[in-house]
């Protein structure tokens, strides 16, 4: 759920940096790619050649992200388990609980008295009882008899739903814990197994740090490649800025050659860390996280999996709604930016002319229509967290009844049901990187065309 | 930034509201771990079925109240977000409307430009984002540490544990990292200088063969940026698993002290799960929070730059009891003892100025570059006001007179010609609306704008943003049509005619002479020919008047004006006028002494 607010807010910050041109506000980048590049295959191919040389860094950054990732989707099944022993002690220290409740206070039980055989002690002396009190009552004379026997059966009734409730209680619980039950030994009183659980603990502290081990590793080689990668693009700009022929400048302002150097050598370095490691992150999560579920409960995975197709053809709905107002918004911009510009630029004549009504009552025409396409584009991009977050809710109550179900049925456990939640809750986020990671590649094409097509300039001849 | 809050006060019962939708947002989300505990509690450990299934409903229930609340915040948001933005708009504009010529200096065209559009965008989406999701940060902080304390009230400190080491680890990076955003941005200009000089130099370097010299210090440059890049990238690239590795800390760390709290009876398992679920909602909304930290500067700078606007008071003002010219006004203009400098200027532009322009004249002004000359003019309709002496129209001092009648009087032609979108009609006719379709085509051929005719549409040709889309001359042309057709008493051409050709500069002054028959008539000029005819000329150096006259007496007289000649006419030329002058002074001088003598007899 929070995840995806970072990503919004990702994207928020990157659509707020300063772009070309006054007007480059728009909607969420996700919507707005900051430019389309005109042969996708071609310049990526190219941007792969200059990769090449360093494939195993690359081969590394990719074993290191699928190790960090699978760590990492390791830990909730396993702090399932430790909930799971946690459960299966409370209930041990319940029983406990239960049986010294009905013993006299302070009575203690001989050794190796287990449910089990407390149980049959219980019935064998109650036959006993009973056995004394039918010899009692036929001690007894005739009308007495009768009242008797009346309270006698009460009695016998409510001695019998006491031990059906405790004999139910212990028939759901499920086959393999019922039989540790039978057997608990209620001479003492049972503590929590914290061997166990401090075992597991060290196992998931190991993993913790193991997972962020490799995803920092992997961040800090996936760095250092890809702004070698930003270096050799601005060295090879620069150099051919040497080779070019003159007249090339003639045609050409000198910020567009300024510009490649800047901003779209820093675009393809910022994209290519994202779109490489995110790709392969995502994508093992996704998998892992289908493959953790599905070994805790089908059903319950079932219910997770279609809450993400109903998210994405919601998120589609709106996009293609809103960007129609996106694009009304761009244009009311573009009006209203013009417009400013003209009257500022001619600030004297509109004094002298009388104009500033006319401007003002034209400005506020435009301010309108601006208004307008901006809160409902505004409104809709932000209607796609809310829903997200409500489907994704949706799936947190479907498999909380659901596996609350199948937990009464002894089919998943309590720690599973936990473990299920957190998987859950980080399904979204890598198919949302998924989704995302198209723009992110145009993006990455378009800033690396623009380079290349410098690059691949016609050179002057010695 | 009080000026710029202000405008969120239309929309106080929206706040209140949004703050409504919000809390109730929270509230539902906050419930889910809570129902969901006390399903693992009753429904599961207490095997009820229909328990889990009532209670499922009600959660169901609950998220679609929540997703209703949390719709509803949105549309506040936006509402709010681009409503105030509109608003701080439309006071932004109107205000730099009614700034003087001083203001807009102050800040110029181009950062008032920016602060009117990109600030303003930038305000309207830090709002929208504040409001749409960093407002929920505290109230969800508050209500999820309620109700963890309500769980599980002997854990607490856990969460706290949580929350602290997220902060440390942000605080560090920030510390760590800040400082060298900024040296980045240093490198990058260094990068762009190297480049631009490389560019600009292209044919010098080539010429001596520079080549490697500039490779090699752009390669310094260039290797400062990518090892402070990978350096911050690094630190940065260390936020992802610090912080997974936190939650996942707080995470085992409830689990532990939960088993301890569970053995010794004082917590149920259900309830351990929703701590869980409370402490990550806890941990990301303090996380939020930092956000808001990055996202308010900015929003500050924006807001800080549009207040400057706002509160920046203008220096010309409105008279208090304006006085009207006369019915019949006449147009003289007259400068009394006027003295002017910029503000924050150490020496005046002007001192000491007195003239005064007849109606049915023209009076020119002729000065080298920085002499004054458009300034001067300037201060009639009030670009700027005198810092001391006067500016008198037809006796009345210009502050004494309202803008509406001042400029009603002032037909102004600028330096550069100025257009607005719309077509060449809109544009002759900004200055009259009323103005008949014969008096716009008269005004331009006046104008000498026949050009008009030849456009597609003629006089309902779109003119394009600026008037980008015709010509510099043609510019010039139509702005001097706009100035005609607005019939004035005092026309004002700041330099207007260096735009055209000799040829049409003749030909308009030729044109203009029946309209301004009975007007005042202010000609700043760069070239002789244009003022020759003047009837009277006044040449100006530093800020001073130098000489005063018609041409021939200023060439007989005037050092500054004779030198200009001198620039401008070929030897024969100014051999041919000199000669000219002197037969007419030596023909006064004849006609002085036969009065003489006859005054004499």
């Amino acid at each position: 759920m929070a995840s995806d607010q970072t990503e919004e807010l990702k994207k928020i910050q990157a659509n707020n940096k300063p772009q070309r041109g006054p007007m480059g506000h728009g909607g969420p980048a996700a919507m707005m790619p900051g430019g389309k590049a005109k042969n996708l295959g071609k310049s990526m191919k190219q941007l792969a050649g200059y990769l090449k040389e360093y494939k195993w860094r690359l081969l590394t950054v990719l074993i290191f992200a699928v190790a960090s990732t699978v760590f990492a989707i390791m830990s909730p099944k396993i702090l399932g388990n430790m909930t799971n022993q946690i459960v299966n002690d409370y209930i041990k220290i319940k029983t406990y609980d239960t049986v010294m409740e009905k013993l006299p206070q302070g009575a203690t039980l001989p050794k190796g008295t287990t449910v089990a055989k407390l149980s049959d002690l219980m019935k064998q002396q109650a036959e006993v009882e009973l056995q004394m009190q039918k010899d009692a009552i036929v001690s007894l004379p005739a009308e007495q008899q009768k009242i008797a026997i009346e309270k006698l059966n009460n009695e016998m009734a409510a001695q019998q739903k006491q031990s059906q409730e405790f004999a139910n209680q212990l028939k759901n619980v499920p086959q393999d814990q019922r039989s540790e039950i039978e057997n608990l030994d209620l001479s003492q009183k049972p503590t929590m197994n914290y061997g166990y659980l401090g075992q597991t603990a060290l196992l998931l502290i190991g993993l913790f740090v193991l997972s962020a081990a490799f995803g920092y590793a992997q961040g800090w080689i996936l760095t250092g490649v890809t702004q070698q990668v930003a270096f050799r693009f601005r060295r090879d700009i620069s150099e051919k800025i040497n080779r070019l022929p003159l007249k090339y400048f003639d045609t050409r302002p000198f910020g567009d050659v300024l510009s490649r150097i800047t901003n779209d050598v820093d675009t393809i370095a910022q994209s290519l860390s994202q779109s490489l490691s995110q790709m392969i992150t995502s994508v093992t999560m996704i998998i892992g996280i289908l493959v953790m579920m599905l070994s805790i409960s089908w059903q319950m995975t079932g219910i997770a999996v279609i809450t993400v197709p109903l998210s994405l053809i919601f998120i589609v709905v709106i996009v293609k709604r809103s960007q129609k107002y996106f694009k009304q918004q761009q244009d009311s911009l573009g009006d209203i930016n013009g417009h400013i510009e003209e009257i500022y630029a001619g600030h004297n004549v509109v004094k002298v002319f009388g104009g500033e009504k006319r401007a003002i009552q034209k400005f506020n025409r435009y301010n309108r229509s601006l208004h307008e396409s901006a809160w409902k584009s505004q409104f809709l991009s932000g209607l796609m967290f809310p829903i997200m977050n409500f489907i994704s809710n949706l799936g947190y109550v479907a498999v909380a009844m659901m596996g609350g179900w199948l937990a009464i049925n002894g089919r998943v456990s309590i720690g599973d049901i936990q473990a299920f939640i957190q998987y859950v809750q980080q399904f979204n986020q890598p198919i949302m990187q998924v989704a995302n990671i198209t723009n992110v590649i145009q993006s990455t094409a378009a800033a690396s065309e623009r380079v290349f097509e410098f690059l691949g300039e016609e050179e002057e001849k010695v | 930034m009080k000026q710029v809050l202000k405008f969120f006060k239309p929309y106080w019962w929206m706040l209140i509201l949004i703050l409504i939708t919000t809390s109730v947002g929270v509230w539902a989300t906050l419930q889910l771990p809570m129902m969901m505990a006390s399903i693992v509690d009753n429904g599961i450990i207490g095997q009820d079925e229909s328990y889990i299934i009532s209670e499922g409903l009600k959660m169901l229930g609950i998220t679609a109240i929540g997703g209703v609340a949390v719709v509803g915040s949105g549309f506040l948001a936006a509402r709010i977000g681009s409503g105030f933005a509109k608003e701080v708009r439309a006071a932004t504009f109107a205000k730099v409307n009614s700034f003087s010529q001083a203001e807009i200096n102050k800040f110029s065209t181009a950062s008032l430009i920016t602060r009117s559009s990109n600030d303003v965008q930038q305000l309207q989406q830090v709002t929208i984002l504040i409001l749409r999701m960093v407002l929920q940060a505290p109230i969800m902080a508050v209500g999820a540490v309620i109700n963890a304390l309500a769980t599980a009230p002997n854990m607490t400190w856990v969460m706290a544990l949580g929350v602290s080491a997220f902060f440390v680890l942000i605080i560090a990076l920030f510390i760590a990292v800040m400082p060298k955003f900024k040296i980045v941005q240093k490198l990058v200009d260094k990068l762009n200088l190297v480049a631009r000089e490389n560019l600009t130099g292209l044919r010098i370097i080539r010429a001596f063969r520079n080549e490697k010299y500039e490779e090699k210090k752009f390669a310094a440059a260039n290797e400062d940026m990518r090892r402070i890049n990978v350096w911050i990238n690094r630190a940065i690239s260390l936020m992802q698993p610090m912080m997974t590795l936190i939650v996942n800390g707080v995470l085992l760390a409830i689990v532990w002290v939960g088993a301890h709290e569970i053995a010794s009876g004082n917590l149920e398992i259900g309830n351990m799960m929703a701590f869980m679920q409370y402490a990550l909602q806890v941990i990301m909304s303090f996380l939020f929070l930092a956000v808001l930290m990055i996202f308010l500067p900015r929003a500050q700078v924006s807001m800080a730059r549009i207040g400057e606007i706002l509160s920046t008071k203008n220096s010309i003002k409105e008279p208090e009891n304006p006085e009207p010219f006369d019915q019949n006004m006449k147009g003289i203009v007259e400068f009394r003892d006027v003295t002017f400098s910029y503000p924050d200027a150490d020496a005046p532009i002007l001192s000491g100025i007195n003239f005064t322009a007849q109606p049915g004249q023209t009076t020119a002004f002729i000065g080298s570059t920085g002499s004054g000359k458009s300034t001067l003019i300037n201060l009639i309709p009030r670009f700027y006001d005198v810092s001391a002496g006067q500016v008198l129209i037809d006796g009345r001092d210009v502050r004494d007179v309202s803008h509406e009648d001042l400029v009603r009087a002032i037909g102004y032609v600028p330096q550069k010609g100025v257009l607005f979108s719309g077509t060449v009609e809109s544009n002759i006719k900004y200055g009259a609306p009323k103005i008949s379709d014969k008096e716009v085509l008269k005004a331009a051929e006046i104008a000498q704008a026949e050009f008009v005719l030849d456009l597609d549409g003629a006089f309902k040709h779109h003119i394009a943003q600026g008037g980008s889309n015709v010509s510099g001359g043609q510019k010039q042309r139509l702005s001097i049509a706009r100035a005609i057709a607005k019939n004035p008493e005092i026309f004002i051409f700041d330099d207007s005619f260096s735009a055209v050709d000799y040829k049409t500069d003749a030909a308009l002054r030729h044109a203009l002479k029946p309209i301004t028959r009975d007007k005042t008539v202010l000609i700043v000029a760069q070239r002789i020919s244009t003022i020759k005819a003047a009837e009277q000329i006044v040449v100006l150096d530093e800020g001073h008047i130098v000489g005063r006259g018609t041409h021939q007496e200023l060439l007989l007289n005037c050092k500054v004006y004779r030198e200009i000649a001198q620039s401008q006419f070929s030897d024969i030329e100014m051999e041919r006028e000199m000669a000219a002058i002197r037969v007419a002074d030596r023909k006064a001088a004849i006609a002085k002494d036969r009065a003489g003598v006859n005054y004499g007899q």
